[in-house]
Order: structure tokens, then C-alpha cells, then sequence
């Protein structure tokens, strides 16, 4: 029997997030149908396409050295099928893939991109600039990615991303068409075990007995506060604000738990002009891919863009509900000031209490054993001690404090 | 020991009158004075807050059990010194009459002199305003002076005509004192010179102004309309969250108010609607016919307390209809000033490890 | 597109990349305009598909330096196309084709290749600098460790504290004064940064200025004021000699240190100074952004260390001044640091106000044009012996 690896390449923001999840979190269902998802934590496979494709990431890199080529090592030692799934791999350049499809040796490839289409994947590509503290206004954004020169990063990263056909060419030149499947994502509205049931599809798994982990979800903004995070962006960037805190306060605190849970916000769509370009550049698309013989699951027709609300401009937001959302930041800022706060005055508390008690402890043990030595032997007994128990205490005290903040962080 | 060998200033209010700036300046100047036998007893705190707190016994978000004991102590501190004695908080002002002659028995055997700091109402009434919804209170500024226009002046219940209404305020506090030992400090009116108002002080509190040299910088400092607005919008949200006035202090008054919203450029300040120009003349008028029957002791001029009435060319700012772009630039100012705050607290981890530290030190009899 | 189209533009465009491999030069166009329409049959189409024109491009370049002649062409030019840029930016960038459109529409637009951005050239260069690096095993030798000395302790400036170490070092010792090298603030905290890109940093020049401004404080290398007190606390103020000289000055500064101690050092003329320049430590940086994706930490360590004395020089002669939005926060600790530096007690030699910085910068290490530093640095590393012997047993592909 041949080896089989399925080779889920992105895009982003199509629900892979969301497969990721469910494969992670049900090995036994994987390997009850002959499938392994071989990774140690849901989005495992992100180091290694950051090491095949040589992408700085804030850091990460460094964990990511020789991930792929251990990848690709557990692939071909695998008799299960292996499914692979990460969407930045979607942005693999041909010498990338080159590499990539070599390391697979004898391996039968499969290529899986779920995509959906451009008037839902440019808003939230903007969104997700913002959100990573661009200042780029939505305008600007849609003039750089309009523009046919595509020149500088965040042109060329989002049709890197984004461009399906040219996606699917660079990744499926070395397959049969038949190997190549596109999953189209649902239109807003339809049932969400969908566009499970159409990876599952592909993959050739019985989607009912996979269960959800809880993973996250990466919520989207409306209009007014996305312009929110781009004026606190303005304000907070060029060394006001380091990275960690900008993560943990602006991204996590303030837009994915307190702003994207605001209801009743104007979403955002595109203007006239974009729409009728990213209408018009869907039918390409659409044409082009039907020619190719790929197995599509779902409908190419997904892939244009359906009509949508009111365009409401982010760059002139209404001053007042930007106000209001920023309003609730501040409640969510204090309120996440004041619990920390009561946390760390409560971890002194508890500490102190505890240096009491070996306190006391200490003083009954040198009563009892030492009671009778003279007064400077026993000043002396008692420094020695305390250096080594300070030690521990020390110790001891890091340790909690290091296993609180990284739980609450 | 000598009758009559203290004698004790009791500087009253009224609120936003400058007494920050009075009260720091003393402060700040504690040696130089006691050098010439004047005295600004504080003990280990920072103003007579407490200790008037305590006299008036009002709740103050919960602080009233803490400071339980702070009048008498004062008193008793009071009552070591001879020669001259600054006693001054503006929260006195409200003291109901059996607080007073509380307060007039403790310093039975001194001569006691009031002081009275006052300012024109068109000023007063918003400065009020303020200074509640920095309390976390929230109410319309259209609804405040609705209140502050409708209620009882004499015997009044409302905290604004309590700390505010000067006839009112003086005859409760001065019963049984002459009339010449009551002073009347008029704030000057803007655009006078800085020292005008501590010089005015000096006079009524008789010191001379040279005493003192260390000039203040410390202000109860004022934010615009816009800024007012979205603190009021604020306390909302906080009343509903459930934020406590011991966290609201130190977070929002302390670190959102002062040290990010009160020093924002280009703020517009909150006035008084030209309709109210009407009545607050008439109480004016009425304030100083009582003055000038009274026989008090008036340091400036009563024309300070005439409110000016608002020009033609400048169309009236409604402040609770701020321009929502001068709101929003606050906002953001003020979110940036919470993220940064909350970016900046101290890492637990190294506090936690300089508090064991110093135990340990302890431990080792260091 | 016609199939003819699309025949003929293969063959002239293998025909081209045959052309770079043996160290051709000539431009893609001028390529174009000299071919014969080929015969569509003929040409001799191999499996993978046709390089991205940057990956051509940098062949061409390289091939147009004179150091090509003396390193593996053939095989790092085979590194170089079959190798894709590292990073984000535009990638398998088509050849614009004159006589019609030789695609299918999606993907990038083509590019005349001779106009294409040099700092994209640059990041094509990094990739392969950073595959020739890690191709190449480590050299195992143990660092040579002369004796250690009794030397005078010299501090501060990155750039010329190694020179006037070395320097004190030639002659007799006497005293144990301490010399903080002291400068212009803006080039001591351009050093600083060098430094740490020699050591394996990533953070652009800006964000090293943000990070000092924003902790307010300078790194100690920069600090003349702080270290000259922490050393005061230890050996007394009148021990601590502020020797103040600009970073070219090498020659003054060891002569000033060596008068403050009393030490008699000769006439020797100052050696080169040490350390990366400002357009070097960028490239680093860049390079470093790269390695660390690649290999382990040591082994980074490793490669810096063979790359630094292979870096080419900078023919622009860049210099890294402060970011406008940082300069008064600059001008401000220059001015507190001279205060503290009069009146600390400390010998100051030289003329404090040298360390005020110069104006603020109107481009930074981002915009400067580091191609024909790239270049040649990539043909140095590629010309070494250990490098040259894997290339050219075999190792251009993976």
C-alpha cells in the first residue's frame, strides 16, 4: 500500500483554525480510521512551515530549527495516513514547495486549500494587520493589495496567502489535478459542521465522531473597534509599549475577550470600487480553476462574492461609537488592573505568612536544641541556617509567583 | 498657663477655592512658619482631610470607618502648640451645627478666627459638578445645576449649598464668635497675579507672606468638558461593573484624572448655561448684602464675587454635548494612559522576591 | 497566450540562465533584444520550473563583480536560483517577456529584472550567505588564548576600547586608573548596536533606540556618566579618567589614555579598528534573522564569527544617527551625562561637549542600499577554502 500524506495548505481565515482543533483533539478517531495527525499541540505544524519557508515570527524561529525536516522524517516513517495541515504554508514560493514535495520521497501527496472568498478574506486580512498594531488605514490596505505591482510585504504576503489559483499552481505542479482539492467555506448562514463535513470529506473521514477541544476561536471586529486598536496603535507604537504587553493587553484583553464581544457593531465589507474588482477578479478565478480538473468539494460559485450589508468606512468611523468601545476597553483595562493587583497583594500576604511560620518554626527548634550554648554560638548557628533555608524560601516563593503569572498571562 | 496664648486659624472651605494650592504651600513651608510660632500640625498625613472627615462624619466610599479618632487627635495636636495654629480643610465647610460647637468646644481657651475662601458661583457651580463625577458620581451637568438651582439655600441638605452657601456656611460656623474674627478671602478673579490669592490668605490668617517662600506647584487640577463627560460615561459603566471606590482612587482619580486626562492640551471647560446668569446674580446680590451687614471681616473684594456674564461672540458649549472628536481623542488618551499602567505595574515576581528578601533580613536580625 | 509564446520565451530564458551560470552579464533584456527567435523545439526545457527573475538578477550581479573569477561560479550561481528569498516579499517573480504576456494571469506581475528593488536583491543574497554558512562544517579550533596579562581596565566605547586595551597593554603599567572611553552618544549608541548584531542580534537600529528610550536608560557600553560612577564607587573618583574621542580618533584615544595613567606606549600607529561598521552590522542583522531560524545558537555564534572578517566594505560609508522622534530624548541624556560627567569628580580629558549627538537621521539602515556590500561579502564567504570545497563537491542542492 502506498503511503498517503493529506496536505492542508490554508488559507488563512478559512475555518483551519477549527480543523486544526478537532484533528488534535481526537487521535483515537484518527487512528480507529487509519489517519494520524502527528503533532503535540493543535497548530504543530506552524513551526515547521516557518522552518520551510525560513519566516522570521517574532521569535518562534528559533523553535522552529529542523522542524520541517523532522516532519517530513515522521511522514515517511508513518504506515498511517498522515494528514499535515498549517495555512502560511499556502504562501510557499516554488523553490519552497520544490523542497517540500522532495522531502515527501515516495509519499502519495494530496493537497488540500480551503478557501473562501475575497469580499469576507480582505476585510479580515486588514483586521488581523490592525490587530498586529499596523496603522494602515483601510483605504490605503485596499489600494496596496488593488494595485497590480504588488510590490512590498503586504502586498506580496497577502496574495501569497490569498491568490487561489496561483496557490494551487505552485503547489500542485508536481501532482495529478485529481490529487488537488479545493474545499470552498460556506456562506455565512449555512450549518457550521459544514465545512467539516467537506474536510472530512476530503480526507475520507467519518466526520460525525470527531468532538470539538474548546479550541480558540479567532473572533472578528466590527467597524468601530477595529478603528479603535488602529488609533491606540498610532499611540502606542515606536517604543511606548513593548511587545509582550501589546499582546497581552491590546490583542488579548482589549480586542479578542472585550472588543469582539461587542454586539451590534457595523461589520465591515468592502466599498463599491472593491467590490466590483474583487467581483470581477472572482469570476477569473473561477474560470480559470474550472478548466483545471481539480476535485472541488463544495461549489466554485461559493467563491464569488455574495451581496453584503452597507458599506460603513472605517477610516471615518462614527466618533461617538468608537468613543463608546473605547469606554469598554478602559472598563476591561481597569478591571483587569484591579484583579492583578489583588492577586499580587494576596501572594505577598500569603508568603509573608509563610516566612512567620518558618520563623517561629526556627526559634522553637534552636530553643529546644541549642538552649544551652552560649548566646554568640548561637547567633552564629542561627545565620548559618538561615542562609540555607533563605535559599529555599527564595526559591520556593519564585516558583509560585512564576507558576501564577504564567497561568494568568 | 496664660489664657488666650493660641490662637487657631480654621480655614473651612469653601471646596475648589485653591485650598490645594493653600494647604500644599503651608505644607511645604511647615519649618519656616514654626520658625516664626505658626503651626501646620499634620502628623504622619498628607492635609486635615481625615481628621475633617471625621468631624463631619460623612461615608466618603467607605472611608469613614477608617478614619475614626483623626478629629481628636488633631485637636489634641492643636492643643500642644502655642502662638498661631493652621487648621484647614475644605470639607468643614459642611459641618452640621452640632459638629461646629463640637469643634468649638475642642478649642475652648484658643482664639479661634475662621477663614473663608470664596468664589463667584459662575465658576463654582461647575467646578461642583467636576469634582463629584471625579467621585465617581454621575450625574448630567443640565440635571446639576437644575438640583443646584432648586434647593433649599438656608438649612440646606444639597452637599453644593452645605460647602458653598457662604451666609449659610459662615453663620453656622460663626455663632458666638465677633464678627471681626471672621474672615472673607475673595478668590481673585482670573488673570490676576499668581501671588495674589496666598497674599490675601496671609492677611486674613494674619502671617506675613515672606514666611512662607517655597511656592507650590500641586493644583486640584481641572479637566475640560469633554474629559468630564467621559469620566461620567465611565463611572457608569464602572457602577455597573462593580468597581470599588478603594480601586477608583489610586486608578481612576489618580492615574486616568490627573496624571493623563487634567493635563490634555486644548481643553474646553465646562460653563454655566447663559439662562443660569439670572438667578446665581440674584444669590450673589443677596450674599453680599449679608456680608456687608455682617461685619465680617472681607480680605479682596466682594466684586470678585460677581459672576461675569457670558459674551455674545461665544456661542454657549453645552458640556454634556461635547464634540464627540474631543471625547474620543480623550478616550483614547485615557486608554492608552490604563494599557500603560497596566504594562507598567511592577513585575510580582521581583516584588515578591524584594518582600522576602526583606523578611529574611529580618529573620537574620539585620 | 499562444503556445508559441510561451515556447519561445523558455528558450530564450534558459538560454539566459545558461548565460549567468557561466558568468554571463549581460542584461535580461539586452539578452532578449540578441536572441535569435529559436526554434520552439529545440529548446531543452528542464523539470523545475524557470528561476524568479531576483534569484537571475543576483546572478548577474554577482557575476559582474571582479571577485567572481575566483570562487565556484557555476555551482553558487546554482545555489543562488534554486533557492527562494527568505522572509516576506515578492517571490517567483516572472520575466517580463516583451513580445506578450508569457503567463496565465495570476501570480505577480513580470519584471524587468534590472530594475528590480536592490533591497530585494539583498534579501536573496542573505538567503544564500545564510545556506553557504550553514553548508560549511565548523572549523574546530580552539580559541587562542594569549596569557592574560595585568592590563589597565578600559571601558566604554565598543568600537575603541579593544584598541586602547591593546594599546595600554604594549607598555608598562603603573597606576590602576580605570579609562571610560567616552563619545558622541549617538555613535556610542550606534556601537552598541553594532555590537549586538556582531553577537547574534536582530532588533533594527530603531527599535534598539525605542527600547533604550523607553527604559530611559543607556546600554552601559553608552553610559560614560553611569559607568564612570559605578567605577568611581569602587576605586575613588579621581581614579576614573573620562577620555573623550570621537570613534575615528583611534590614535588620540590611545594616546590620551596612556598620558592619564602615566603609561609610556611608544609611537606604534593605531591598529584597524575593530568591529562591524554600520552597513555591515545591518546585513548582519538581516543574516542573523535567518540563522537563527536555521541552527543552533553555537553554531550561529560560529558563523558569525567566520562571517565578520569576510563582511566587505560599505563604499557608501553609512553612518546610523538617532530617529527624529528619538532625538530629544537623546539631546537631553547627552546633556544630563555631561552634567554628570563635570561634576563627578572624575580626570575628564578632552572636551565634554563632543558627546552632544550629530542631527537626526533622514534614512535609516532600512533604506540603505547594502547590494554591493551583499555582493561581495556573499563572494568572499563563497571564495573561502572550506566553503569552496562544498560547493564544488556537490552541495548545491540539498
Amino acid at each position: 500500500m502506498t503511503r498517503k500524506l493529506l496536505l492542508h495548505v490554508g488559507a488563512p481565515k478559512t475555518g483551519t483554525s477549527f480543523v486544526q482543533d478537532l484533528l488534535f483533539h481526537n487521535p483515537k478517531a484518527l487512528e480507529e480510521q487509519g489517519f494520524v495527525y502527528p503533532a503535540d499541540r493543535f497548530d504543530a505544524h506552524f513551526l515547521a512551515a516557518l522552518d520551510l519557508m525560513e519566516l522570521p515570527w517574532g521569535g518562534l524561529e528559533t523553535q522552529a530549527v529542523g522542524a520541517w525536516d523532522r516532519l517530513a522524517e515522521q511522514i515517511r516513517a508513518e504506515d498511517r495516513t498522515v494528514i499535515v495541515s498549517h495555512e502560511i504554508l499556502a504562501a510557499a514560493s516554488r523553490p519552497q514547495v520544490r523542497r517540500a514535495m522532495e522531502s515527501f520521497e515516495d509519499t502519495e501527496v494530496h493537497l488540500v486549500l480551503s478557501a473562501r472568498d475575497l469580499v469576507r478574506q480582505i476585510p479580515a486580512e486588514w483586521q488581523e494587520n490592525v490587530k498586529h498594531r499596523r496603522t494602515i488605514g483601510y483605504r490605503e490596505f485596499l489600494d496596496t493589495i488593488m494595485d497590480p505591482e504588488r510590490s512590498g510585504k503586504l502586498a506580496s504576503w497577502f496574495w501569497s496567502v490569498q491568490e487561489v489559483p496561483a496557490i494551487l499552481d505552485r503547489w500542485g505542479e508536481s501532482l495529478p489535478p485529481g490529487r488537488v482539492h479545493l474545499v470552498t467555506v460556506p456562506p455565512p448562514g449555512a450549518p457550521p459542521e459544514l465545512l467539516w463535513q467537506r474536510f472530512a470529506g476530503v480526507l475520507g473521514l467519518d466526520p460525525v465522531r470527531f468532538e470539538r477541544g474548546g479550541g480558540r476561536a479567532n473572533p472578528s471586529l466590527g467597524v468601530p473597534e477595529t478603528a479603535l486598536i488602529r488609533r491606540v496603535n498610532g499611540r502606542v507604537n515606536h517604543g511606548v509599549l513593548g511587545g509582550d504587553p501589546y499582546r497581552a493587553l491590546v490583542r488579548e484583553l482589549v480586542a479578542h475577550r472585550t472588543l469582539s464581544a461587542r454586539t451590534g457593531s457595523a461589520r465591515l465589507y468592502l466599498p463599491a470600487d472593491a467590490q466590483a474588482w474583487a467581483t470581477e477578479l472572482s469570476e477569473r478565478w473561477v474560470a480559470a480553476l474550472s478548466t483545471k480538473g481539480y476535485d472541488v468539494v463544495g461549489d466554485l460559485a461559493e467563491l464569488q462574492p455574495a451581496p453584503t450589508g452597507p458599506f460603513v468606512d472605517p477610516d471615518a468611523p462614527e466618533e461617538g461609537e468608537v468613543a463608546d468601545a473605547a469606554l469598554d476597553a478602559i472598563v476591561a483595562l481597569l478591571q483587569h488592573e484591579v484583579d492583578a493587583r489583588r492577586d499580587a497583594r494576596d501572594r505577598e500576604r500569603a508568603l509573608r505568612e509563610e516566612v512567620d511560620v518558618l520563623r517561629r518554626e526556627r526559634d522553637e527548634a534552636w530553643e529546644r536544641f541549642y538552649g544551652r550554648a552560649s548566646y554568640r554560638a548561637r547567633q552564629k548557628l542561627v545565620r548559618a541556617a538561615d542562609r540555607s533555608r533563605l535559599m529555599a524560601l527564595l526559591l520556593r516563593g519564585y516558583r509560585k509567583a512564576r507558576g501564577r503569572s504564567s497561568r494568568s498571562a | 498657663m496664660p489664657a488666650m496664648s493660641r490662637v487657631v486659624s480654621l480655614h473651612i472651605g469653601a471646596p475648589k477655592t485653591g485650598t490645594t494650592y493653600l494647604q500644599d504651600r503651608l505644607a511645604l513651608n511647615r519649618s519656616a512658619l514654626a520658625e516664626h510660632d505658626v503651626h501646620y500640625p499634620l502628623g504622619l498625613h498628607a492635609s486635615h482631610f481625615r481628621a475633617a472627615l471625621d468631624l463631619i462624619d460623612m461615608p466618603w466610599g467607605g472611608q469613614r470607618e477608617e478614619v475614626r479618632g483623626d478629629w481628636d487627635a488633631l485637636m489634641r495636636s492643636v492643643r500642644r502648640h502655642s502662638g498661631k495654629v493652621v487648621v484647614s480643610h475644605e470639607i468643614l465647610a459642611a459641618a452640621q451645627p452640632d459638629q461646629v460647637a463640637k469643634a468649638m468646644a475642642d478649642l475652648e481657651g484658643s482664639e479661634v478666627h475662621l477663614v473663608y475662601t470664596a468664589r463667584d458661583l459662575a465658576r463654582q457651580i461647575p467646578a461642583d459638578w467636576q469634582e463629584g463625577i471625579k467621585h465617581q458620581r454621575a450625574r448630567s451637568f443640565a440635571k446639576f445645576v437644575r438640583r443646584v438651582q432648586n434647593a433649599r439655600r438656608t438649612r440646606p441638605t444639597l452637599w453644593f449649598w452645605r460647602a458653598q452657601g457662604l451666609p449659610d456656611v459662615l453663620s453656622r460656623w460663626s455663632a458666638g464668635l465677633p464678627p471681626e474674627r471672621v474672615h472673607l478671602v475673595t478668590v481673585p478673579q482670573s488673570g490676576a497675579p499668581h501671588d495674589l490669592l496666598w497674599e490675601r490668605y496671609c492677611q486674613a490668617v494674619g502671617i506675613d507672606p515672606e514666611w512662607a517662600p517655597t511656592d507650590s506647584e500641586r493644583v486640584n487640577s481641572s479637566i475640560g468638558a469633554a474629559e468630564t463627560t467621559l469620566l461620567r460615561r465611565l463611572n457608569h459603566r464602572l457602577r455597573d461593573a462593580g468597581l470599588d471606590p478603594a480601586d477608583y482612587r489610586p486608578l481612576v482619580r489618580e492615574r486616568m484624572v490627573h496624571q493623563c486626562l487634567a493635563l490634555r492640551d486644548g481643553m474646553t471647560r465646562a460653563t454655566l448655561p447663559p439662562d443660569a446668569f439670572g438667578w446665581i446674580s440674584e444669590v450673589t446680590e443677596e450674599w453680599i448684602e449679608w456680608i456687608e451687614g455682617s461685619g465680617i471681616d472681607v480680605v479682596g473684594d466682594l466684586k470678585d464675587l460677581r459672576p461675569t456674564p457670558p459674551t455674545d461672540d461665544e456661542p454657549w458649549q453645552d458640556p454634556d454635548r461635547p464634540a464627540t472628536s474631543d471625547m474620543l481623542d480623550a478616550a483614547i488618551d485615557a486608554l492608552v494612559a490604563m494599557t500603560l499602567e497596566a504594562a507598567h505595574r511592577p513585575d510580582p515576581d521581583e516584588q515578591i522576591g524584594a518582600k522576602i528578601g526583606r523578611a529574611a533580613k529580618r529573620l537574620r536580625g539585620q | 497566450m499562444t503556445r508559441s509564446v510561451s515556447a519561445t520565451f523558455d528558450a530564450v530564458a534558459w538560454s539566459w540562465v545558461d548565460h549567468l551560470r557561466g558568468r554571463g552579464c549581460t542584461p535580461w533584456l539586452d539578452w532578449v533584444s540578441r536572441s535569435e527567435p529559436a526554434d520552439p523545439g529545440a529548446s531543452d526545457r528542464p523539470a523545475w520550473p524557470l528561476p524568479g527573475a531576483a534569484q537571475l538578477e543576483t546572478v548577474r550581479r554577482l557575476a559582474a563583480r571582479p571577485r567572481a573569477a575566483e570562487v565556484p561560479f557555476a555551482e553558487l550561481a546554482e545555489l543562488v536560483l534554486h533557492r527562494a528569498a527568505p522572509g516576506r516579499g515578492p517571490d517567483d517573480l516572472p520575466l517580463l517577456w516583451p513580445h506578450g504576456d508569457a503567463r496565465d494571469g495570476f501570480g505577480p506581475p513580470p519584471v524587468d529584472p534590472a530594475r528590480i528593488p536592490h533591497s530585494e536583491l539583498v534579501r536573496v543574497l542573505v538567503g544564500a550567505l545564510a545556506e553557504l554558512l550553514v553548508r560549511t562544517p565548523d572549523e574546530d579550533r580552539p580559541a587562542p588564548r594569549a596569557a592574560r596579562r595585568r592590563r589597565p581596565t578600559v571601558v566604554g566605547s565598543p568600537a575603541l576600547a579593544p584598541v586602547v586595551r591593546a594599546a595600554l597593554g604594549r607598555g608598562e603599567h603603573a597606576g590602576s586608573g580605570v579609562v571610560v572611553l567616552a563619545g558622541p552618544l549617538d555613535e556610542l549608541l550606534g556601537q552598541t548596536w553594532a555590537l549586538r548584531m556582531r553577537r547574534g542580534g536582530i532588533a533594527p537600529w530603531p527599535r534598539h533606540v525605542e527600547r533604550c528610550a523607553r527604559k530611559g536608560r543607556l546600554p552601559r557600553a553608552a553610559d560614560p556618566a553611569g559607568t564612570s560612577a559605578r567605577w568611581a564607587e569602587r576605586v575613588g573618583a579621581e581614579q576614573v579618567h573620562v577620555v573623550v574621542a570621537a570613534p575615528e580618533q583611534e590614535y588620540d584615544a590611545q594616546r590620551a589614555a596612556a598620558d592619564a595613567l602615566g603609561i609610556e606606549i611608544g609611537d606604534a600607529a593605531a591598529p584597524r579598528r575593530r568591529g562591524p561598521d554600520p552597513a555591515q552590522a545591518e546585513l548582519l542583522r538581516r543574516l542573523n534573522q535567518v540563522l537563527r531560524g536555521r541552527t543552533s545558537p553555537d553554531r550561529h555564534r560560529a558563523m558569525v564569527n567566520r562571517m565578520v572578517p569576510l563582511l566587505a566594505d560599505d563604499p557608501h560609508g553609512h553612518r546610523l544617527t538617532v530617529p527624529a522622534r528619538h532625538e530629544g530624548w537623546l539631546r537631553d541624556v547627552a546633556g544630563e551625562t555631561v552634567h554628570r560627567l563635570r561634576e563627578g569628580g572624575f580626570r575628564v580629558h578632552g572636551d565634554l561637549d563632543v558627546l552632544l549627538p550629530a542631527a537626526p537621521a533622514t534614512a535609516g539602515p532600512a533604506d540603505w542600499d547594502l547590494l554591493d556590500l551583499a555582493l561581495d561579502s556573499c563572494l568572499a564567504v563563497a571564495g573561502a577554502p572550506a566553503t569552496a570545497v562544498v560547493l564544488t563537491s556537490g552541495g548545491a542542492r540539498r
